[in-house]
């Protein structure tokens, strides 16, 4: 807990004259749970873009273990050892889980992508790897089903399981539990106990109880701001977070 | 110098007709998102009905008139049964099925009218050449210019004071806008599909007195037509004249001296500006 | 996905198909084009049916791996490997250089730029007349020998012998191509076209793998279209046309996305059907119009997912079962 694994330091990220992100700075310890939250707007899905890569940050910096990583390209990140999962639940969906596990693992070889004089081998390290995943999460039973069958609570764990893949050191969690009932919350709380065993995890969530449970620390924004950042219970007692909640109720 | 103004009135005559394919491709681009690879094919419809009333009644108007109302009847009936379910798909997707639709209309054609080309004649009043001086040019053209230059104005209008035309300018903006504001999308939609092949319709028979109506003119035509909404961008109408007559006069000037290199260049162009410009000039960025 | 068919059991099923093939058809003539319309069927559906670009320029392609081979046939009086070479080196290298440019853009833009590049390329040919004959093409061309320096060269003049080098060319071809839709870099093509997002996302540099794919279309294009120049003496400036795009890309729908034998199903089909009904009823494209409605609404498996149902029907017939399941997208 001494050393930053992910430091953000003063990101902006501006559309026009609208400043989605404007000098946000965050630190994320090494083997912590860590939870950005925020009201509807706040601003938190493009930090994720920015951290993931997948939009240009227009000011600040972005370093993870120390290096800048500011302007590495999208998919050079989960090589880095970054990995994440997507709010919207983007899978492969004609192919099986199995396979798209395998997928989320060969990417990391990139000189084994080149290969097409021989079929996929069975008995990759990948498929080994896939294997257990599936069962870290509680799903071999559905390995070769095709992802599209899955029912929606399972399609978010495979959505994780991708991310693990890459082994990541920093797990990038965008809303694990969105659009999940109830009785499947629990499950997520507790893959995410087992995850934080073997990598960091910074989370966007909106469901108060994860956050609470599972949480070392809050980054809470407002308009693309930090307005807040301490433990749960730190965050919990701060007004300006509960203006700002209260702002969103009202 | 009249040689060149000739060739300046033939780029805008030609620029007009490729204006009335790329405004109806654009606007349904535009509202619905949607690729119709069958325009062109559309378009030839368009020529061979206007031979057809010709034919029976005798009377060029009748023809010019009922030709289109003809194709836009056609798109309705294309957009009801088939048309309005390929909203939703992908590019590929949409550009493949359209495809076999301009093949099945295409063969149709063929079927009805045979695979000798047909002749129309223009009316007798536009007969003939007009004389100033020592330029000369012939009446249909003319006429060609005025007409689309009425409908462009006309459809610039209706974009730009009506409800229907703001209806139509806030779905190229953003589909999800039509819902949100409670309007009906399906009949909109439907509307759109209609008035943008109607308009391909009546560029196919204003065309058709000056080259006849031939099946296979709508490859040519639904190449050029999407060169020029691309030039002009995707869903722009202003695009689509601006476009449109660049290419008409490009065509035209160039035909004088270098006419096979004409179509390099039109390519040429419109490759780059996907390149450098994808929205096109006049595209939202 | 990973339970792929034996490679060998690929190779038995196109080796038996090259031999029947001819026979069947009773011309080793039609055969042949057969079979080589089916390479290019296969190299658009390598872009199409698995990574899910569509290619409207791959008669560029085809094109150019003509008159390469013819050239060199004609100036250099190459033998029948080195003509190959030719043809697939400048398909290879066009289609990189296509594929470079094109996949910076998607949907209707990827179509339009393919679009353009095969436009123009059409009309280079068309004005380079001292090299490409311009609008008449480039007239006998002739089939060059197949030259192994080991042995005395074969002559390739009798339709037969010409028929047997078409088809070792095209077994040899299949199977390369079938293991590579089968190997990692084909998985990889698949989670481009499932999702092109999640596949940067976890790690994938899409734009390379769909140069690569490119390139590997622009060869097999290539070569089909060399073979097509030694075949017909000839090599018309309308290899190189939008038409000749538009029928790779009929063949390839029509014989199903995803799938290499649907290609060879697909051509066989087109062909055939203009050969035999062009004169008894010359509007058959409707159905054909029809048909490519029919199987991309309905069923992106084509014809070959067709002839898969009606031999499990039959199979299950047998067995009083009913077809419960059809795997569609893979072989």
């Amino acid at each position: 807990m001494i050393e930053p694994i992910l430091e953000v330091k003063s990101l902006s990220k501006r559309y026009g004259d609208f400043y989605a992100n404007r000098n946000v700075d965050l630190k994320v310890m090494a083997d912590t749970v860590h939870a950005v939250i925020g009201p509807n707007g706040a601003g938190k899905t493009t930090l994720f873009n920015c951290l993931a890569g997948a939009v240009a940050t227009s000011d600040g910096h972005i370093f993870f273990e120390e290096n800048e990583i500011t302007g590495e390209a999208e998919h050079a990140r989960p090589v880095l050892g970054i990995g994440r999962s997507f709010q919207i639940t983007s899978l492969f969906p004609g192919l099986s889980v199995l396979e798209n596990l395998r997928l989320a693992g060969q990417a990391l070889k990139p000189a084994q992508g080149l290969v097409f004089w021989h079929p996929v081998p069975h008995d990759c390290p990948d498929i080994f790897h896939a294997h257990e995943v599936l069962e870290r999460m509680g799903m071999q039973h559905l390995a070769q089903k095709e992802a599209e069958t899955l029912s929606h609570g399972q399609q978010r764990m495979l959505e994780i399981g991708m991310a693990l893949m890459a082994r990541p050191r920093l797990l990038l969690l965008d809303e694990p539990t969105s659009g999940m009932g109830v009785d499947d919350i629990p499950q997520v709380i507790s893959l995410i106990k087992k995850l934080r065993e073997i990598c960091t995890i910074l989370l966007i969530e909106h469901n108060v109880g994860l956050v609470a449970e599972v949480c070392d620390r809050v980054t809470v924004l407002q308009n693309g701001e930090v307005i807040a950042d301490g433990t749960p219970g730190e965050v919990a007692a701060n007004e300006k977070v509960k203006l700002a909640y209260l702002g969103e109720a009202l | 110098m009249n040689m060149f103004l000739f060739e300046v009135m033939n780029g805008v005559a030609l620029g007009m007709i490729y204006f009335l394919m790329a405004a109806g491709l654009t606007i349904i681009f535009g509202m619905m998102n949607f690729v119709n690879f069958a325009h062109g094919a559309l378009y030839a419809v368009g020529a061979y009905l206007c031979f057809q009333v010709i034919d029976w009644s005798g009377n060029f108007w009748l023809g010019l008139i009922v030709a289109p109302i003809l194709v836009g009847l056609l798109a309705l009936v294309l957009e009801r049964t088939l048309i309005r379910h390929l909203y939703s798909f992908d590019h590929p997707t949409q550009i493949l099925i359209t495809m076999g639709v301009m093949l099945v209309i295409r063969e149709v054609i063929l079927l009805i009218w045979g695979t000798v080309p047909k002749p129309v004649s223009p009316p007798d009043i536009l007969t003939g050449v007009m004389v100033m001086g020592d330029f000369v040019y012939p009446y249909y053209r003319m006429f060609v210019i005025a007409v689309t230059a009425i409908i462009g104005l006309g459809l610039w209008l209706m974009l730009e004071r009506t409800r229907f035309g703001i209806m139509i300018r806030a779905g190229s903006e953003n589909s999800k806008m039509v819902s949100l504001l409670g309007l009906n999308s399906n009949l909109l939609f439907s509307v759109t599909f209609v008035l943008g092949v109607a308009l391909a319709g009546l560029g196919g028979a204003l065309i058709s007195p000056i080259r006849g109506a031939d099946a296979f003119m709508g490859v040519e035509a639904l190449g050029i037509a999407f060169v020029v909404v691309v030039i002009g961008g995707m869903g722009s109408f202003p695009g689509a004249l601006a476009g449109a007559l660049v290419v008409g006069l490009v065509q035209s000037l160039s035909a004088g001296f270098w006419p096979e290199g004409t179509n390099i260049m039109i390519y040429a162009v419109m490759a780059m500006i996907i390149l450098l410009r994808p929205n096109g000039l006049f595209g939202r960025t | 996905m990973n339970k792929h068919t034996p490679i060998s059991i690929h190779f038995i099923a196109v080796a038996v198909l090259a031999c029947v093939l001819p026979v069947a058809l009773q011309s080793p003539i039609l055969a042949a084009e057969v079979l080589i319309f089916a390479l290019a069927a296969i190299g658009c559906n390598l872009l199409l049916g698995y990574t899910g670009l569509l290619p409207f320029g791959q008669a560029l392609f085809f094109g150019a791996g003509a008159y390469a081979a013819s050239l060199s046939a004609i100036h250099w009086q190459s033998s029948m490997l080195p003509c190959l070479l030719f043809a697939i080196l400048a398909g290879g290298l066009l289609a990189i250089a296509v594929g470079y440019l094109s996949i910076r853009r998607q949907g209707i833009y990827f179509v339009m730029l393919t679009l353009a590049f095969g436009q123009l390329g059409y009309f280079i040919a068309y004005l380079a007349e001292g090299i490409t004959g311009g609008e008449d093409g480039l007239l006998d061309v002739p089939r060059a020998a197949l030259d192994l320096w080991i042995v005395p060269a074969i002559s390739l003049d009798s339709d037969w012998a010409f028929y047997g080098w078409v088809a070792l060319v095209f077994v040899v071809s299949f199977i390369s191509l079938q293991r590579l839709v089968d190997s990692p870099l084909g998985s990889v093509l698949q989670a481009i076209k499932q999702n092109e997002q999640r596949a940067i996302a976890i790690g994938y540099q899409v734009r390379f793998y769909k140069i690569a794919v490119f390139a590997f279309s622009g060869i097999v294009t290539a070569l089909a279209g060399a073979l097509y120049a030694m075949l017909l003496n000839f090599a018309p400036l309308s290899n190189i046309d939008i038409e000749t795009s538009e029928v790779i890309i009929f063949m390839c729908v029509l014989g199903g996305l995803g799938s290499l034998y649907g290609s060879i199903v697909g051509a066989g089909v087109y062909l055939v059907a203009s050969e035999m009904l062009s004169d008894i009823w010359p509007r058959w494209m409707l159905l054909l119009g029809l048909l490519m409605i029919f199987v991309m609404l309905f069923a992106r498996g084509g014809l070959w997912l067709g002839l898969k149902l009606l031999w499990q029907g039959v199979k299950g017939y047998g067995q009083d079962k009913k077809v419960k399941k059809v795997e569609v997208s893979h072989d």
